[in-house]
């Protein structure tokens, strides 16, 4: 793994160049108009032209956006399963606060990757409704891509992680379930002809008001996994498989310059089109002389 | 010592320097070094979101775009980036190149950097195609590069340059400075020798590395020593797709195979992201049959059970393994097709038996069964002319030194079976390319009673497998090498000696290597035997590729008397024939 820069070297020579020539740079292109920008006057005077190509493509910030918010996932994931760790813990505190929170969470986090994905669909919908040329349309498939394996790399630790918290509570569930099944054994050997006091009967109530909790608990999160599931499968269609040949970096490039001949066919064929279009218009404009003239030749000798 | 992670390192390394939204230019010869170790989806994970090649004129003005160029530097590399940074298309320039760069060419291109967009100039050793983390290439092919000058024992001086340079990256890249041993019959070897020698002292500031024990050696050798090894049919997985359907940068063609689906019609075969093909690749058709087996069963059993989603916890498994499973599901047809395809060819042209012979022609020879069989099978409509030649052209190497071998019948039979004088003519070319007066070792193990016992001594042990027991003659060389035993005499040192017994040992074969010998040299590593080898050559050749080339080349020999000279020596007895 040696290397070696060649950049100072590079450098002084392009500084000896750069002073033999009196910097051309300030005269050259509209390129270093931009970049000088500070010293030219505010009316261009020159008939420089002004590139607009120096501006990237509008999509590019939705791409920056949806960098954010995969960071923002990324940050809450972590804080979301230390959170389930805390809530799978047995204890005795009240346990609202906390729940509340984990679903508020799931729910922000949910929201993110469904904003993430809209955002990738509007990318795609952006750039191909621009007349963009051909390699900034490649650009953006690219991008999409690489943006959509992210999100489903995240997605599917989120998934699993949820899944695992799932199979945690409903574990828990059962196991309390059972233990409220042996107690309720116990009390109706001891009481079975005295009926429900009033202790137990408010047990068995507040058991079924926290068994109802974990339902809810647990068809919530059910919900969450199926959306996450959902925006799996549509992303899955932009995401490269591996080991394929769409995977390869030459066949890709090979595959650029296929589609640049392509279009320089069609665009040829178009020209062509253009060509008989005119001839055509031509020969309808010299049908019309020949019918105007009849016309006259019609009226005129009267 | 692995080659394929030094060259993901300096390219993971180039990708991660420059951050934002950047394009990647390549040319015509980084395009498959990058391609065999790379992967489109790691590129893109590192913001690269557009690769194109520099010789593409019709790329799009992106001025938001840095752009890093990872090019070869030759005079036309050189000339294309002076067009690029004339008129730059994209933001900033990162120019990487692959070797050392003359001062002339970094002058010439800050001559032109007039719109100073050139922020970083670099030299990345990554000029060969890392094929297995021991096994190298430099694909110098035909019909884009010659080997061979004017005569058999000089180099094409544009190949040449090519070759230099990419022997010294391959020891750039591993960090070695290593001591030169090369084959003594061999004109190219040494020549080849010489000037990797001359350009390490020429270029003594990038050869300063932390010392070792012992020195790292490396060691020339050419193919005409072992012209066998190529000629024979290979049974092992990788070695055998080669020999049968050729591994071009990691992609095979299977557009003619009868009913192949669309999506198969190409596909790839890399070791890093097909863990199926990674555990096979150097394991026979049997077991390969058998493994293939059990892989097909391991998908049914997810297709199964991924068939009856009844329950919602069936289906949340089931999007769980969705993206394994579609992975898997790919995986598995690509395999069953190429080794079915396999099958089929060995079928169609009764390998077996063919293979059979060639074994026992290239590790026993036993005359009188061996002619027998061999015109057996020159009468066999259903074998290629392609293997027949193979067949003939064993025996003659084999035989060549014995005053009863019958070359000049065979060649007749040849002939009477329709085969055409152009394909028989090669017998010709490489008895005179390869014969006995031009290897330096005793091949055959039949020159002296002591290597003859020796034979008769591995006869007796029996053997695994009939197909496969050929091994070839660079595994003797590199234990003998391990050993200290190699002779001085017949692999000098070019500069300095040493007796210790070397523990990074990097070959270069001169003329090609082959797969059946990147496989030895991956069971040598895996062995440990406390040394590792890197083997490397200027192609990987098949049967067909060695033939095409030494064809090629005796063509154009003025020395040589056309074919029908080299004839001659088959058609009149002459020294013992």
């Amino acid at each position: 793994m040696a290397t070696r820069s060649r950049t100072l070297l590079f450098l002084k020579y392009r500084n000896t160049f750069a002073r033999n020539h009196s910097r051309p740079l300030a005269t050259s292109s509209g390129y270093d108009a931009y970049n000088t920008s500070e010293q030219a006057g505010l009316i261009e005077s020159s008939d420089h032209v002004i590139e607009l190509t120096v501006l990237p493509p509008k999509w590019i910030d939705i791409v920056d956006e949806v960098d954010d918010d995969i960071d923002q996932i990324k940050n809450l994931l972590p804080t979301l399963e230390s959170l389930h760790k805390k809530h799978i813990l047995p204890g005795f505190d009240d346990r609202t606060k906390e729940e509340k929170e984990i679903e508020r969470l799931t729910d922000e986090i949910t929201h993110l990757f469904q904003q993430c994905q809209s955002k990738i669909k509007r990318i795609a919908n952006e750039s191909l409704s621009s007349i963009a040329p051909n390699q900034e349309r490649a650009m953006s498939k690219n991008i999409q891509t690489s943006l959509a394996s992210k999100l489903q790399e995240l997605s599917s630790s989120f998934r699993k992680q949820q899944a695992s918290y799932l199979k945690k509570l409903k574990g828990r569930e059962s196991k309390g379930s059972k233990f409220f099944l042996i107690e309720s054994n116990d009390s109706n050997e001891d009481d079975l002809e005295l009926g429900f006091t009033s202790s137990q009967l408010a047990r068995v109530e507040s058991s079924e008001a926290v068994i109802s909790q974990r339902e809810r608990e647990i068809i919530e999160i059910a919900k969450s996994i199926h959306t996450i599931a959902e925006i799996f499968r549509e992303l899955q269609s932009l995401v490269i498989d591996q080991g394929t040949l769409l995977d390869r970096i030459d066949y890709n490039v090979e595959q650029m310059s296929v589609n640049v001949k392509s279009a320089v066919r069609e665009l040829d064929k178009g020209a062509q089109y253009q060509k008989k279009t005119r001839n055509r218009k031509i020969i309808l404009l010299l049908l019309l002389l020949i019918f105007g003239l009849i016309i006259i030749l019609i009226f005129k000798p009267r | 010592m692995d080659i394929v992670k030094s060259v993901q390192n300096y390219i993971n390394k180039m990708v991660n320097e420059v951050t934002g939204m950047k394009v990647l230019l390549l040319d015509s010869e980084t395009t498959p070094i990058i391609s065999n170790v790379m992967t489109q989806s790691s590129l893109l994970s590192h913001e690269t979101y557009l690769v194109d090649r520099i010789d593409n004129k019709n790329r799009d003005r992106m001025r938001h775009l840095k752009c890093i160029c990872f090019i070869r530097p030759t005079s036309e590399t050189i000339q294309m980036l002076v067009e690029e940074l004339r008129d730059p298309r994209y933001g900033d320039y990162y120019l990487y190149f692959s070797n050392t760069l003359s001062k002339s060419s970094i002058e010439r291109l800050a001559e032109v950097d007039e719109h100073e967009v050139v922020r970083e100039v670099q030299e990345y050793f990554a000029d060969y195609c890392a094929i297995n983390p021991d096994f190298y290439s430099l694909n110098l092919s035909l019909p884009q590069y010659r080997l061979y000058g004017d005569s058999q024992n000089t180099w094409e001086s544009k190949t040449f340059q090519r070759v230099i340079e990419g022997v010294l990256a391959v020891l750039l890249s591993l960090k070695k400075k290593p001591l030169i041993r090369y084959e003594k019959m061999s004109v190219m070897a040494k020549a080849l020798a010489e000037e990797v020698h001359y350009s390490i002292q020429k270029e003594g500031e990038l050869f300063v590395f932390r010392p070792t024990d012992t020195p790292p050696i490396l060691l020339i050798l050419d193919r005409r020593n072992d012209p066998v090894t190529p000629l024979l049919s290979q049974w092992t997985y990788q070695a055998m797709v080669h020999e049968l359907l050729g591994i071009h940068n990691g992609r095979v063609d299977l557009s003619d195979v009868p009913d192949i689906r669309p999506e198969l019609k190409e596909i790839v075969l890399s070791r890093d992201q097909d863990p199926f093909y990674k555990k096979n690749m150097y394991l026979n058709l049997g077991d390969l049959g058998a493994n293939i087996k059990s892989y097909v069963e391991e998908y049914q059993a997810k297709t199964k059970s991924s068939i009856n989603i009844e329950s919602i916890a069936d289906m949340k498994r089931f999007v769980e393994e969705y993206p394994e499973f579609r992975k898997l599901s790919g995986n598995v047809s690509k395999h069953v097709a190429l080794v079915s395809e396999l099958s089929r060819l060995v079928e169609k042209e009764t390998l077996l038996e063919v293979s059979e012979l060639e074994q026992s022609l290239a590790c026993y020879g036993q005359h009188s069964s061996d002619l027998k069989n061999l015109q057996k099978l020159i009468a066999n409509p259903k074998i290629s002319e392609d293997s027949k030649i193979r067949l003939v052209s064993l025996y003659s190497l084999r035989y060549e030194k014995s005053p009863n071998n019958d070359v000049i019948s065979l060649i007749e039979l040849l002939r009477r079976n329709g085969v055409s004088e152009d394909k028989i003519s090669f017998i010709g070319s490489i008895m005179e390319f390869a014969g006995s007066d031009q290897r330096q070792d005793d091949l055959f193990s039949n020159e002296s009673l002591l290597s003859f016992g020796k034979n008769v001594f591995k006869g007796l042990k029996g053997v695994e497998n009939v197909y496969t027991q050929h091994s070839p003659h660079l595994s003797q060389t590199i234990e003998l090498l391990v050993k200290g035993k190699l002779k001085e005499t017949s692999y000098p040192f070019i500069e300095g000696s040493t007796k210790d017994r070397p523990q990074d040992i990097i070959i270069f074969m001169v003329g090609g290597v082959t797969y059946e010998e990147a496989r030895h040299i991956a069971q040598i590593n895996a062995s440990a035997a406390g040394f590792r080898v890197v083997l490397g050559g200027t192609t990987v050749h098949n049967s067909v590729s060695y033939l095409n080339e030494i064809q090629d080349a005796f063509y154009r020999f003025p020395s040589g008397g056309g074919t029908g000279a080299r004839l001659a020596r088959f058609s009149k007895p002459r020294n013992g024939y």
